[in-house]
């Protein structure tokens, strides 16, 4: 596939590097939000507080751009070690914006989750495995951070 | 890109899966806050693909790496930094290296000559942990002359990736250059890339100029001088730097001109006696059609992006404030109600919003509002700002700061519309009056 | 800014032509034996002479300052335009620009307007007295072109002005 941009009196030209596939836009997908409600209050309240506060850390947020009114939920399963599989991580539910915006809010809210996760996996009970396995976080960004 | 079209399509599929065969409920944890801060990226110099190219290949990756971290969204990760050593340019990523690091994007780079004074550029960009290409690699081509173009090209396409937005770095500005003691300004009309490199200067001083404005096609641009004595409009071709005086009447006094969106009209003020009204111009016939006629001063006339309205300041209240008017004139409405005075509305290119200069309390602000008023939200402060200009995607306003005293002067600073990332734009001299031009 | 230049210019022209003048009286013994030399008469051009820019400039004052985002005249500024008004009506061979100023605190589109008012309000008040407002231009600088560059108010009060600049013969631009 090659483009061509405008050109003008620098004769600049455009082509795409790789000929492979046409780069395709996301057809408008919007998913009814569904009730961000999560496992407070319970038995696992503790180490999922201290897992929620983790990720926030590297959730990072453009408060101008249209993303950082998109609530997510983002899906993905970990090992026992507390890492995350990288092929498990999907997008459950996302409303509160257009598709672009949608997919960056979808790009930043997995980078959070992988690039928290370190080099050793984030610090979950591992004798509760079975609660953690699959994880379902809602990214809402009511309350960006100043 | 995939990537996403993929986890939509898991996402659907699970959606129809029988809740029985998930065994578990996952947990489910909620997040509401996140950080603000830069994305740390990585831009290892570009590799040069021939010998001439040498020079102009760790030059282009500067220039891009600047680009993206004026943005105030983007922090690099310093080259000393990085792990991995890129040598070639289809080499696999070493992922691992660069999440060593905390890359979250990395960009990777060629540059080739071609012998006959062409500079090629071909990049690549990458969602570190993801380990997938953003996008898909491209190359540019353009004179040597150009490369710093070809920089902003690569930019560009990069910062349009990662945040989803139109670009703005191959774009120019209009603006005044100023010289000289503050009684006696020496002002010059120039261009400039948007980050200050490649200045061109349009008039030789000998006459005071204000306030130039981009055509919709960076072709021309509008601007008042003093040169016959009187301020009046003048139409200056790029190209060829030629210009001409675009109202003539004897005696009046023409200024604040602006184009429409389709550059075929101007919108000015017009001087009579102690009046001064908004007028619409038909640049190719001159003929002239006056858009207000109360005795109050209205001035600083904006066109909406669709060209179906005007927004401009009046002080027919008493003090300056911002109203909407019909293209072709009629009722205005008035949208500023806040403390203080307003004045030099710019509407934005995305059309929901008005930047504007505001006055109050002794300080000048530049600001936003909502196209009703709505929403307002002041930028600056200080003790002189003034004369607001959108980017072309309206993510960033620059601006004119001139600082107090006798030994004042006026420089350029830009702003992102969240009111963070201020910067001082880098001009050899004083700099007043910007008018970003549109994306190259 | 060309038409104060040009007026400087012309009291300097004036200046220089008196002391020509004078010296010729001095070299010219029939001229200076003949005539009984006028013992209290102004030299022409010069500040004592009332015909002269010199004159007008500092004896009857060629400005008038204004308030804060005013064109009103207040009631000195009246008094030094009937000296003004009474120059022109005596002075008819000359023209006047008058130009308008504002002080830094204000946009520049509405600096330039405010200027027109301030300067319209000293044309129209020397008409109102008799002077032809064909012999009458005015010019705004908007904020372009203080006198007094501090940030202050002492500063920003010589700036909201109307300057009266006169000029000989016909008028340009």
């Amino acid at each position: 596939m090659t483009r061509w941009l405008p050109v003008l009196a620098l004769g600049l030209c455009v082509l795409a590097v790789d000929a492979g596939a046409a780069e395709t836009r996301p057809e408008p997908v919007i998913y009814a939000a569904p009730d961000c409600t999560s496992d407070s209050g319970g038995a696992g309240s503790d180490y999922a507080a201290q897992f929620a506060a983790a990720v926030q850390r590297c959730w990072v947020l453009d408060p101008a751009d249209r993303a950082a009114r998109v609530s997510l939920t983002l899906g993905f399963a970990l090992t026992p070690d507390g890492r995350v599989k990288p092929d498990s991580l999907t997008l459950r539910h996302a409303s509160g914006g257009d598709p672009g915006a949608i997919r960056r809010a979808f790009g930043a809210a997995r980078r959070a989750v992988l690039r928290c996760q370190g080099s050793s996996g984030y610090p979950l009970p591992r004798e509760r495995y079975a609660e953690w396995r699959r994880v379902e976080l809602c990214f809402s960004p009511a309350k960006p951070a100043k | 890109m995939k990537a996403f079209l993929a986890s939509l399509s898991l996402a659907l599929g699970l959606a129809f899966l029988p809740a029985a065969v998930q065994a578990q409920e996952p947990l489910r944890i909620e997040i509401t806050e996140g950080v603000v801060e830069p994305m740390p990226y990585a831009v290892p110099s570009f590799v040069a693909e021939t010998p001439e190219a040498q020079q102009y290949a760790d030059q282009i990756s500067r220039v891009v790496a600047d680009d993206l971290t004026g943005t105030g969204l983007f922090r690099e990760i310093p080259r000393e930094a990085h792990i991995a050593q890129v040598t070639s340019f289809g080499a696999p990523v070493q992922f691992a290296d660069w999440k060593a690091i905390n890359a979250q994007a990395l960009i990777t780079g060629s540059v080739s000559a071609d012998g006959a004074g062409r500079v090629v550029v071909k990049f690549r960009a990458w969602d570190v942990f993801a380990g997938q290409e953003l996008g898909q690699g491209m190359q540019f081509a353009a004179p040597a002359e150009g490369w710093r173009r070809l920089a902003h090209k690569v930019a560009d396409q990069v910062y349009s990736r990662l945040t989803g937005e139109d670009p703005y770095f191959d774009s120019r500005v209009a603006f005044v250059s100023e010289t000289g003691p503050k009684g006696e300004r020496v002002k010059r009309l120039a261009i400039m890339d948007y980050d200050g490199a490649n200045i061109q200067y349009l008039t030789d001083g000998g006459a005071i100029v204000l306030a130039p404005r981009f055509s919709p096609s960076g072709d021309r641009v509008l601007y008042t001088s003093y040169q016959t004595g009187f301020p009046r409009i003048h139409v200056l071709s790029v190209g060829d730097v030629q210009s001409r005086i675009l109202q003539a009447g004897d005696g009046q006094m023409s200024f604040a001109p602006r184009f429409s969106p389709d550059g075929r009209m101007v919108v000015y003020s017009l001087s009579q006696g102690s009046n001064t009204d908004i007028y619409a111009m038909d640049v190719a016939s001159g003929a002239t059609r006056r858009l207000t006629s109360t005795p109050a001063i209205e001035t600083a006339p904006s066109f909406s992006p669709d060209g179906s309205q005007i927004v401009f300041e009046s002080d027919r209240s008493g003090t300056q404030q911002l109203y909407i008017m019909p293209a072709m004139g009629g009722e205005a409405r008035r949208i500023s109600f806040g403390q203080g005075r307003y004045g030099t509305p710019v509407w934005s290119p995305r059309g929901d919003m008005i930047a504007f200069t505001k006055q109050n309390a002794g300080r000048f602000h530049i600001g936003v509002m909502r196209t009703d008023g709505s929403e307002e939200r002041l930028l600056t402060a200080s003790f002189l700002d003034e004369g607001p200009t959108w980017a072309p995607n309206g993510r960033v306003i620059m601006f004119a700061r001139e600082t107090q005293g006798a030994q004042g002067a006026s420089a350029l600073y830009s702003v992102d519309i969240s009111g963070r990332n201020l910067q001082r734009v880098r001009t050899p001299a004083g700099a007043s009056d910007p008018s970003w031009g549109p994306l190259q | 800014m060309s038409h104060f230049t040009k007026a400087l210019l012309l009291v300097g022209a004036l200046a220089a032509s008196a002391c020509t003048n004078a010296n010729r009286f001095e070299d010219d013994p029939a001229l200076s034996r003949g005539t009984a030399a006028p013992a209290t008469g102004p030299i022409p051009g010069s500040v004592d002479d009332p015909t002269s820019t010199a004159f007008f400039q500092q004896r009857v004052g060629d400005r008038v300052l204004f308030a804060v985002d005013q064109s009103t005249l207040s009631p000195e500024a009246r008094q030094v335009l009937d000296g003004q008004a009474q120059w022109l009506l005596t002075n008819t061979d000359y023209m006047a620009v008058i130009e308008g100023h504002a002080d830094e605190q204000g946009t520049r589109e509405y600096n330039i307007a405010l200027g027109a008012r301030r300067a319209n309000a000293v044309m129209e008040y020397l008409t109102s007295k008799g002077v032809s407002p064909a012999r009458l231009k005015f010019v705004s600088y908007g904020k372009e072109r203080p006198v007094e560059i501090c940030s202050e108010e002492a500063c920003y009060a010589k700036n909201r002005r109307a300057v009266t600049v006169i000029a000989a013969g016909g008028l340009t631009g």
